[in-house]
């Protein structure tokens, strides 16, 4: 802090919506653009405040020569080569020290032009044309980009030394007035009814201004324009190719369409508006495609759902030199359309699995198919080609698996059909330090000190996401949001909050402050295993439904909870205490190993353990008596006769007692709810009520689940 | 007095599904979900009484306006049975000059014999924040709460970016905890203005997951969500096919909660003598779930004493969600056209946005307003007593469609 910030007033800033905002997306791409956009916009606010004269308190950087510092970050040079972060990592609130007469007004107002400057690129490159003769096109797009309608933006500027200063935003957000105004309030055409609204996000417009029910055909005609139009800036020609930007059924507001289409805008203007090339090591020169007047490849595709949920079948089937005829034969005979080779060939793999192994060139054009190449369903539903006859590729698709069968085994034979979303955020890092005895006096130290510890965190996050295959999304002051494999979230979990618990140690050994010496860092998770056809919404619903609701409020922080999201909902749920000697990851992952070396668990057998044994594990509900059922995990008499029905299931013999025994007490802990222990705080009475006590029972599910759908070879590392 | 005001209980048979608004698409992954709001929009409740009201009469459906049929029962009648709708319920939206408006969509629930309304729990109280979050982690008990009030004064001396440099904000370092979309009784309304010592099983909520009933535990339940599946017939083979089955969250009452809504009729505009009962059970909300209809209690609420001396400060909570120029919330905005003062700020929730149907467009529009239990502040100019009659908060309205029920409000002294 220099000398400077003493006479100075503090800022507080935020800009929102966050999870909503973040939520409202149809595909990888949009999930990973909210939370960028967003981080842009606090980055530019940010910038505006040093400009002004500021110097920003949290989130820490070194200097501006950091080189996430924001005016690092925004400097509009001339070089083609001004390389940045590729996720979002700046929170969507911030302090700074502002001279006395600074204009937080004006700040608000940067932030709007910004996000307005944005708009009119993906306006002028890629709506502009298609919607010229559509007059209220531009009316609903002004309206609906301008300010006050979308984001929501918070601060407060007072005496640093208030006493209240911790609190002022918790106080604003006592007041939510944010308002949009209705879309009722433009004028239509005479005869115009109100158009249909925004299939991404929600309560907005779709900017053709018709409505569906009574202008379908010029709603249809000005969407096709609008995709020609893309296919010819993006793909050089509209003929014979598939939409992927938008999709058929797509019809979108202006806030989507900046969301879904600035990151195909040329790399030249990305960089001139966003003030930076996204890219995963912003270090070094990137290989590839550098073309200045191309879409950058690093933002342009990014992995479907189904990709993802196929990408250890893929790799399996990419490592086996004997199928490559066969892979040649498929991808031959399914004639994928064009745009989906193009969008594939001309992106960087970001699966790290399928990235660094060397590949035949069949391999390499199987790991760059679509991933509706890998379902029937998808192709059934002619999802990768509009030209082709779906029962010929639905023959090929059926031939090859058939293939794969032979050389893998029936449970190789297709791809699983999960993908797993991970969502972590830290434990009541922000409650210690306002719990300390010296935080009226030294808070903004003390949150200073915490984020420069956080930053440590956040350079490591990108590389153990990508070690795991999977994809960050943001990782931003305490909190990640990243999509794996089925086959390996719960190892990176495992990784990602051993490196977490250990910023604590490393900080303490540092002694930076000794303020914050005894914060722990402890860190919650969600684990959504999702069928690839889910809406990413309801994905990122329930991920925060179990990360706040389960994991933290339920189980008492320190945990990590478990779900199985289906077509149809939600159909496992399991949550456990992580600070104990029980790893999920070792728990689930090697009972799934056991299984695939010998068969053990059926499912049969493990609903009949689930149904004849499964009250034993249930905590007692009665809050009025306040029971609570001591929980059989060391049970012996338990143990031997669930190890005996066990074995008479699987028709073993006496020898294998001992192993078998050791397997159920593997399932004990599965079945058995592990709450996290309470914080030690002192009791205010002597009525403390049981721990919440519900069915855990769905552990068994959910290792039955993976079982089921785990497609990584047993011989096979990344 | 010209006005008479009754009040109806619905009684649903089975779940109820109120839409968003949000896109519904069964051929599409992503919208073949409708999760149901609750409690539902004015309009929905008032729409659905309407049509008891009309059915009653004779109607069999369609656009009133346009029928023609002469009703002769009795030989009383000499109206046509669509120019007796059209007095009497209005016209589509249009019900500003009808007989019959609407008041307030009440949660009730029967206790000691009868049925109580619920209110909001207003959004300028909370309870401390550290015995709740310790509540919360399943460590204590909340067997009781005591409410304490947010502060609103000129102490912080922070500007904020809506203009005030007053925020509703906690003293003494007791941070507190607003119970948003919590309802309470009237009587465990005053004892929270009281400060008094409640009860949590007084305190009512309603979920919408496993969780919120968890959280919820020593709290009183009114409603949980039920998920089901529906299906749509393939034209073609008559089963069902991918891309036509839909999912619904919908609400399931507890037992002894309906759904109410106050009505107004106005004597002077309903000249004819007519039996104005509507039918004893109704289709409501989305898939025709059926709901009976009875006639309560009117409660009259007489909010007590409101000072307004000049240099005083008082407020109002709403009792029904409320439509307000968003212009109007700007701290200093003079509020004497809604019979209010000088506007300082508000502790509310999140405004609500809600999707319907607009009759007069021909398509859906969505509308935002602000949520029931929102608190806000005036400071008074003058010396000038509250009329005590309009103390019945079924006739305090700001905002507008207020002849469908919203911005109804109760006044308070700070």
């Amino acid at each position: 802090m220099t000398e400077k910030a003493v006479t100075t007033k503090l800022l507080q800033f935020s800009i929102g919506p966050v999870q909503s905002w973040i939520s409202q997306a149809r595909r990888t791409q949009d999930l990973w653009a909210g939370s960028f956009l967003l981080s842009w916009l606090s980055t530019s606010a940010m910038a505006h405040v040093v400009e002004k004269g500021g110097e920003i308190i949290t989130p820490w950087y070194d200097d501006k020569e950091d080189p996430f510092h924001p005016v690092t970050l925004l400097t509009r040079n001339s070089k083609n080569t001004h390389y940045g972060p590729l996720t979002g990592r700046v929170p969507n609130h911030f302090k700074a020290y502002v001279p006395s007469d600074f204009d937080a007004h004006a700040l608000k107002n940067h932030v709007y032009g910004q996000w307005v400057m944005l708009a009119e690129k993906v306006w002028q490159y890629f709506i502009k044309e298609p919607a010229k003769n559509n007059a209220l096109c531009r009316k609903i797009w002004d309206f609906q980009i301008g300010p006050g309608l979308f984001w929501e933006i918070n601060w407060a500027v007072g005496d640093k030394d208030d006493q209240h200063q911790a609190r002022w935003m918790d106080f604003r957000k006592n007041w939510r007035d944010h308002m949009p105004p209705a879309e009722t309030e433009l004028d239509l055409p005479p005869g115009m009814r109100n158009p249909d609204y925004c299939t991404m996000v929600q309560g907005l417009w779709e900017i053709s201004g018709y409505s569906g029910i009574f202008r379908k055909e010029e709603q249809s005609d000005f969407w096709e324009k609008i995709r020609d139009h893309l296919k010819i800036q993006l793909h050089g020609s509209k003929t014979g190719l598939a939409s992927i930007e938008i999709r058929q059924d797509e019809r979108l507001s202006a806030v989507a369409l900046v969301k879904r289409l600035f990151p195909y805008l040329q790399a030249k203007v990305i960089r001139e508006t966003i003030g930076w090339l996204p890219c995963p090591s912003f270090d070094k020169t990137p290989e590839g495609n550098n073309q200045q007047d191309e879409p950058w490849q690093f933002i342009r595709y990014w992995p479907s759902t189904a990709y993802m949920a196929a990408s250890h079948w893929v790799n399996s089937i990419c490592h086996c030199d004997e199928l490559e005829n066969d892979i040649t034969a498929y991808i031959d005979a399914i004639k994928v359309d064009r745009v989906y080779q193009v969008a594939e060939n001309t992106s960087e793999i970001k699966i790290c699995c399928l990235r660094k192994s060397e590949k035949s060139t069949a391999a390499k054009r199987f790991a760059t198919l679509d991933g509706s190449a890998f379902f029937a369903s998808s192709i059934a539903s002619g999802a990768i080609a509009t030209s082709t006859n779906e029962k010929e590729q639905l023959k090929a698709y059926a031939n090859f698996t058939q293939a794969v069968k032979q050389k893998f085994g029936k449970a190789y034979a297709a791809p699983g059909s999960y993908y797993a979303m991970l969502y972590m955020d830290g434990d009541n890092i922000g409650k210690q330090i306002r719990q300390n005895d010296n935080y009226e006096l030294n808070s903004l130290k003390m949150e200073q000190e915490v984020s420069k510890i956080l930053n440590n965190f956040m350079d490591e996050v990108a590389d153990i996401t990508d070690k795991h295959n999977g994809i960050l999304i943001y990782a931003g002051a305490d909190d990640l949001m990243a999509l794996f494999p089925i086959e390996d979230v719960l190892n990176a979990a495992e990784d990602l909050r051993s490196r977490f618990e250990g910023l604590g140690k490393n900080f303490t050994a540092e002694k930076i402050d000794d303020d914050i010496a005894d914060i722990a860092f402890k860190i919650s998770a969600a684990v959504v295993f999702s069928h690839y056809k889910n809406h990413y919404g309801d994905v990122r619903k329930e991920a925060a439904y179990l990360l706040e609701d389960i994991a933290k409020d339920r189980n008492g922080r320190n945990s990590i909870a478990l779900s199985v999201l289906k077509p149809g909902g939600r159909a496992a749920q399991w949550v456990c205490y992580w600070g104990g000697e029980d790893r999920p990851d070792e728990l689930f992952y090697t009972l799934v190993e056991k299984n695939l070396k010998k068969p053990l668990f059926a499912s049969r057998l493990l609903y009949l353990l689930n149904e004849r044994y499964g009250d034993f594990f249930v905590k007692s509900q009665d809050i009025k008596n306040k029971v609570i059922l001591e929980l059989p995990v060391n049970d012996p008499e338990l143990l031997a006769i669930m190890t005996a029905e066990f074995m008479s299931y699987t028709d073993q013999d006496n020898s294998q007692y001992a192993d078998t025994s050791e397997l159920i007490k593997n399932l004990f802990h599965l079945m058995a709810h592990m709450p996290a222990p309470p914080e030690g705080e002192e009791e205010e009475s002597n009525n403390a009520a049981p721990s919440p006590g519900y069915r855990m029972l769905d552990g068994l599910y959910i290792l039955r689940f993976l079982i089921e759908n785990w497609r990584k070879l047993p011989d096979r590392g990344n | 007095m010209s006005i008479i005001t009754r009040n109806y209980r619905f009684d649903p048979v089975d779940i109820l599904v109120f839409r968003d608004g949000m896109p519904f698409n069964q051929n599409d992954h992503g919208q073949v979900r409708m999760h149901s709001i609750f409690p539902p929009n004015q309009e929905t409740m008032a729409g659905a009484l309407r049509a008891a009201y009309a059915r009653n009469q004779g109607w069999l459906g369609g656009n009133w306006a346009r029928i023609d049929r002469i009703k002769t029962a009795a030989g009383k009648d000499k109206k046509s049975l669509s120019q007796y709708l059209l007095d009497i319920l209005g016209n589509g939206q249009n019900i500003q000059n009808a007989a019959i408006t609407f008041g307030p969509v009440h949660l009730m629930v029967r206790a000691e014999g009868g049925w109580g309304k619920l209110y909001s729990v207003p959004h300028d109280f909370g309870i401390n924040e550290s015995k709740y979050s310790s509540y919360k982690q399943g460590n204590k008990t909340l067997d009781t709460i005591t409410f304490s009030r947010l502060d609103f004064d000129v102490s912080l001396k922070v500007e904020f970016d809506n203009g005030s440099e007053e925020q509703a904000h906690s003293k003494n370092e007791v941070y507190l905890t607003p119970l948003y979309n919590h309802w309470v009784t009237k009587n465990t309304l005053l004892s929270i203005f009281s400060g008094q010592e409640i009860e949590t099983k007084q305190i009512y909520y309603g979920a919408k997951s496993e969780y919120e009933s968890w959280l919820n535990r020593q709290f009183t339940p009114l409603w949980s969500e039920e998920s089901r599946t529906g299906i749509q017939r393939c034209h073609n083979n008559h089963t069902a096919v991918e891309g036509m089955l839909y999912q619904v969250n919908g609400i399931r009452l507890e037992n002894d909660v309906a759904i109410a809504i106050d009505v107004n009729l106005d004597l002077t505009k309903c000249a004819e003598t007519r039996d104005w009962e509507p039918c004893s059970s109704i289709p409501l909300g989305a898939e025709g779930h059926f709901a009976t209809i009875e006639e309560g209690n009117y409660e009259y609420n007489e909010s007590g004493t409101v000072v307004r001396n000049t240099n005083t400060q008082y407020c109002i909570t709403l009792t029904s969600p409320a439509i307000i120029n968003p212009a109007k919330m700007k701290p200093g905005t003079d509020w004497s056209d809604e019979g209010l003062d000088k506007f300082k700020g508000a502790a509310m929730n999140r405004s609500l946005t809600r999707g319907s149907w607009s009759s007069i467009t021909g398509s859906q529009q969505n509308e935002t307003m602000f949520p029931a239990g929102a608190t806000l502040y005036f400071a008074a100019s003058s010396n000038r007593p509250f009329d005590s009659v309009k103390l019945d908060e079924a006739l305090l309205a700001l905002g507008e469609k207020q002849e469908w029920g919203y911005g109804r409000y109760i006044l308070r002294n700070l």
